[in-house]
C-alpha cells in the first residue's frame, strides 16, 4: 500500500483556489478563530498560499489549527477556510517537535513495532477492552464500535459504552487501537497522503465485521466515518455515540442527577455534520440542560489538537469555558466527545466542576441494583 | 518610456490574479501592473463591512507588502487612456508611455449615475474613496438614503444598520428588492427583516426631485436624509483601443483574449458570449473576475488555458444576511421546494429555496440560515429526487449528495 501519495494535495490544492477566487477579505475567518492568538490576518495567509513564501507568523498560525470550522461558518463569501487551512498544513516547510509527537504512533505502518510494543501494554491493562485492541480478525456483526485511538482513553467512554450495549444485551465487535487510526491526527499535522491511507485502510478494516451500523465517541472519528462513507459508497450507518443510544433510550431506566449540567458541541458533530440535538435529547434524560451559547454552532472549541503542544493557549480556551458554564448556572458539563473529554478534563478536575463524556454519565444514571452488586 | 514583458491594466481581482498566474508560469518575465487608485489590491467586495466597521484599514489589502516583492510583481499608480495595439504601447494620462509585450485590460466598472433633479451632489459606493466619503459624511448619527435595492443597495443598507444609522431608506423603482438575486417570496421576506429592523423601504417608487436635503418621491412621499447614495448598478470602463470589439463590455473569447493580437481582458470591463446564443453579457460577479484573471493571465505566459462552464456560484452579505446563489434556482420548470423562518436575536432565522429538473439539483437560494451551501453548489446537477422536498431543510444531510470530493465535510 502507498502511504505517501498526492492526489489529496492536488484535491486540497482546488478547494484552496476555489476559496482564493471567492474570498472577499471580510477576515471575518480569522476574527472568527477561537486559537488566533497572533492575530493573523486572512491576507498573510493568502500571500503565503500564492507565493508559497511563509512568514513566522503564518507558520505557527497554520501549525496551531484545530480545524474547528468557526472560520468556515463565519465567512461571509462561503469560503471553506478550514479546506484552505488543511492545504496549508500540507504545505507547511516544519513542525514543531512536540506536534510531531502526536503523530509519532498513530497509525505509522512504518513503526509497526513501536505500536506491538504499546498493544501489549494496553491489552494487559485495559481488562475487558484488552482483548480488541488491535484485534487481527473482527467477527461479523451488525453493531460495530469503533474505539480506534481511544480505546485507551482515560475518560473512561468506551469501557462505559460496552457496559451499556451489555446492559442492553446487544450482540457487537469492537474494532480499536491505533493500527485503527481514522488519519486525522494525520491531516492536522499535514501528512496529507498518509492520512488518506489511514482512512481507506480503516475501510478495509471495518469490511472484516460486515456492520450496519458503526458508533463511534470521537468526534473526529464519526467525521472520518462520514467521509469514508461518501467514498466507498458503504452501506452501513454511522452514529455517534448518543444518536446511538438513544435509539435504545427508553430500554433503560434513567435517573437524574441532581444538578443542571451544561452541554458542550463537538466541532465536528455540531458544525460539520450538523446534528446538534442527539447530545440534548440524550443528556435530557439524566439532567437538566443548560445551553451555554446563543446556539450550538457559537459553542467554542476545546481546542483539543493543541493540547500537544499549547498549553497556554488552551488553557485560555478552558478557563473561558468553565467561567461559562459557571455564568450559566450549570454545575458540571456534559461532552460526547471522548477528545474534548481529555482537552477539559486538567482544567475542570483541577476546579472541581464534574466533567461528563455522556456514555460514562449515561452508564451511571442506567445503572441499576444489580449493575452495582 | 518604461517597457514590460506583462503589462496589467488594472489592480482589482482579476488584475491580481492575472500577475498571480503569470508569475507562477513564467518565473522570469517582467510584470508591470497600473491602478488608478493609490492603494494596492484591495477587497472591494469588503467595503461594506470595512464602512461597518468589521473590517479595518490593516485587513483591507488583498495581499501583504512583501508579497509584491516576493512575487516581483511591479506596481504603479496611473490612468491609462489610450492603447495603441499596432505598436503595443499604452498611454497615460499623465503623459507617460509603456511599451508591452502582453497585455491585460482589466479596468473594470464605474458605478452608474441617475440624474436627479435639484440632487447638487452625487455620491456613489464602488471604491474606497467613496466609501470613505460615505463614513465620514455620515458620522455616527446620519440619515441615509440609498438609491437602488440590489444587491449593492442593501449591501451598504447592512454595513450602515451594523454601525448604528439610525434612519436607513431604501429605494427600490422595480421590485422585487434584491433583484436579480431574490425572487418575490425571497424579498418579501427579506423585506420583513428590514422592517423590523426599522429600515423604511420605498418600493415601486422612486425618488423625483431633491430639494436641499428632502427627497420627494413620485408617490408624493417625502424623506430628509443627509446624504443621498446612488447603488444603481454598474458600467464597464476601458482605455480608447482603435479597433477593439466592444459591447458594453471588451468582447472577449473562452481564453480571455480580445480580437487585437497581444491583448486579453478580464473582469468587470468585459463582457463573454453567453453558451450557445448570440448573447453578449457582462461580467459582474467576484468569481467570474478572479476565473478570467487566471485564464487570461495563463495565456498571456503562453500557456493554454479555457473558461470552463461551471455552476454559477455566488456567496456574500444582502442587507445584514448572509447568502448563497448556486446553480439557477429561479429558472423556469422543474419542482420548487421551499423553507423559511422567521428569525429572532440569536438565530437570523432564513428563506431556503431549492430547484429540482428532471430529478436533478439545478439551484438553490438560500438567506439567512444558509448551511451546506458548498454541498448543494456540489451536488448542482446530481440526482436528487429521491430526498425531494427535503433537500432546502437546514438540518438535511448534504454532504451525502456532493458524491465527489469525498475527503471533505462541507457545511
Amino acid at each position: 500500500m502507498k502511504w505517501e501519495g498526492r492526489e489529496f494535495e492536488d484535491s486540497l490544492r482546488r478547494l484552496a483556489d476555489f476559496g482564493l477566487d471567492n474570498c472577499i477579505g471580510a477576515n471575518d475567518c480569522m476574527k472568527a478563530c477561537p486559537v488566533n492568538r497572533l492575530r493573523v490576518n486572512q491576507n498573510e495567509l493568502d500571500s503565503v498560499l500564492v507565493s508559497g513564501v511563509w512568514t513566522e507568523r503564518a507558520q505557527t498560525f497554520v501549525t496551531e489549527c484545530v480545524q474547528c470550522g468557526d472560520c468556515t461558518l463565519a465567512c461571509p463569501a462561503g469560503v471553506h477556510r478550514d479546506h484552505m487551512m488543511l492545504y496549508l498544513k500540507s504545505l507547511l516547510p516544519s513542525l514543531p517537535k512536540s506536534w510531531q509527537k502526536y503523530y509519532a504512533i498513530k497509525g505509522r505502518r512504518d513503526r509497526s513495532w513501536l505500536i506491538s510494543l504499546l498493544d501489549v501494554g494496553m491489552r494487559l491493562n485495559l481488562g475487558p477492552l484488552g482483548k480488541y485492541v488491535d484485534k487481527r480478525n473482527l467477527d461479523q456483526k451488525p453493531l460495530l464500535f469503533y474505539f480506534g485511538c481511544y480505546i485507551a482513553s482515560p475518560s473512561g467512554s468506551p469501557a462505559a459504552t460496552l457496559k451499556l450495549a451489555d446492559r442492553l444485551d446487544l450482540d457487537y465487535e469492537v474494532l480499536g487501537g491505533v493500527r485503527s487510526c481514522c488519519g486525522w491526527p494525520q491531516y492536522l499535522t499535514g501528512r496529507m497522503g498518509y492520512g488518506q491511507q489511514m482512512l481507506l485502510h480503516l475501510g478495509k478494516l471495518i469490511d472484516q465485521a460486515q456492520p450496519e451500523v458503526i458508533v463511534s465517541g470521537c468526534a473526529e472519528c464519526y467525521a472520518a466515518l462520514l467521509r469514508l462513507k461518501k467514498k466507498t459508497g458503504a452501506t452501513w450507518t454511522p452514529l455517534t455515540t448518543p444518536e446511538w443510544l438513544l435509539r435504545h433510550a427508553d430500554e433503560l431506566a434513567w435517573r437524574k442527577f441532581d444538578y443542571p449540567i451544561a452541554v458542550h458541541d463537538s466541532c465536528h458533530v455540531t458544525k460539520k455534520a450538523g446534528k446538534p440535538q442527539p447530545v440534548r435529547d440524550l443528556l435530557s434524560r439524566m439532567a437538566d440542560v443548560i445551553e451555554i451559547a446563543d446556539t450550538p454552532q457559537d459553542c467554542v472549541c476545546c481546542g483539543y489538537y493543541n493540547i500537544h503542544a499549547n498549553h497556554e493557549l488552551n488553557h485560555r480556551l478552558h478557563e473561558e469555558k468553565l467561567k461559562v458554564v459557571g455564568e450559566k448556572g450549570a454545575e458540571g458539563m456534559a461532552v460526547e466527545c471522548v477528545t474534548c473529554w481529555e482537552s477539559f478534563d486538567p482544567l475542570f478536575k483541577e476546579a472541581g466542576v464534574p466533567l461528563w463524556e455522556l456514555m460514562v454519565a449515561a452508564e451511571q444514571a442506567t445503572r441499576t441494583e444489580a449493575d452495582n452488586d | 518610456m518604461i517597457d514590460t514583458q506583462y503589462l496589467i491594466i488594472g489592480n482589482g481581482m482579476a488584475g491580481i490574479t492575472a500577475a498571480q498566474e503569470i508569475r507562477h508560469a513564467d518565473p522570469a518575465g517582467r510584470i508591470l501592473l497600473i491602478g488608478d487608485e493609490d492603494e494596492p489590491y484591495y477587497y472591494r467586495a469588503s467595503l461594506s463591512e470595512w464602512i461597518s466597521g468589521q473590517t479595518t484599514d490593516e485587513m483591507l489589502p488583498g495581499r501583504t507588502p512583501e508579497f509584491y516583492n516576493q512575487m516581483r510583481i511591479e506596481q504603479m499608480t496611473g490612468y491609462v487612456v489610450r492603447v495603441g495595439p499596432e505598436v503595443r504601447q499604452v498611454h497615460l494620462a499623465e503623459g507617460g508611455v509603456i511599451g508591452y509585450d502582453e497585455l491585460l485590460i482589466a479596468t473594470g466598472a464605474r458605478a452608474n449615475v441617475y440624474p436627479v433633479e435639484g440632487l447638487e451632489e452625487v455620491i456613489v459606493f464602488r471604491n474606497l474613496s467613496d466609501a470613505r466619503e460615505i463614513k465620514e459624511r455620515l458620522g455616527c448619527c446620519g440619515r441615509a438614503l440609498i438609491v437602488g435595492g440590489g444587491i449593492l443597495g442593501l449591501e451598504l443598507a447592512g454595513a450602515l444598520h451594523k454601525m448604528g444609522i439610525q434612519r436607513i431608506g431604501v429605494v427600490q423603482r422595480t421590485p422585487p428588492l434584491g433583484k436579480p438575486l431574490l425572487d418575490a417570496p425571497a424579498a418579501e421576506w427579506l423585506q420583513k427583516q428590514m422592517e423590523t429592523d426599522g429600515v423604511d423601504l420605498f418600493i415601486n417608487d422612486t425618488v423625483a426631485q431633491v430639494e436641499g436635503k428632502t427627497a420627494h418621491f413620485e408617490s408624493g412621499r417625502t424623506w430628509d436624509f443627509d446624504i443621498l447614495v446612488q447603488a444603481i448598478g454598474i458600467t464597464p470602463v476601458f482605455p480608447e483601443v482603435p479597433g477593439l470589439v466592444a459591447g458594453k463590455g471588451i468582447r472577449i473569447d473562452e481564453r480571455c483574449r480580445t480580437n487585437l493580437p497581444g491583448i486579453c481582458a478580464a473582469g468587470d470591463c468585459t463582457e463573454t458570449r453567453s453558451p450557445g446564443t448570440d448573447r453578449w453579457q457582462t461580467t459582474r460577479i467576484w468569481l467570474d473576475c478572479a476565473r478570467q484573471g487566471k485564464v487570461a493571465g495563463r495565456n498571456m505566459a503562453g500557456q493554454y488555458a479555457t473558461l470552463s462552464a461551471q455552476p454559477f456560484f455566488n456567496a456574500s452579505i444582502i442587507y445584514t444576511l448572509f447568502y448563497t446563489y448556486v446553480g439557477e434556482p429561479h429558472g423556469e420548470g422543474g419542482e420548487v421546494y421551499g423553507w423559511q423562518e422567521s428569525g429572532d436575536k440569536k438565530r437570523p432565522g432564513g428563506y431556503r429555496k431549492v430547484r429540482v429538473v428532471d430529478g436533478r439539483l439545478a439551484g438553490a437560494l438560500l438567506l439567512g440560515e444558509r448551511h451546506g451551501s458548498m454541498a448543494l453548489f456540489k451536488a448542482i446537477g446530481r440526482p436528487v429526487a429521491e430526498s425531494g422536498a427535503d433537500v432546502p431543510l437546514p438540518d438535511f444531510p448534504w454532504n451525502d449528495l456532493t458524491g465527489q470530493d469525498w475527503d471533505y465535510l462541507f457545511y
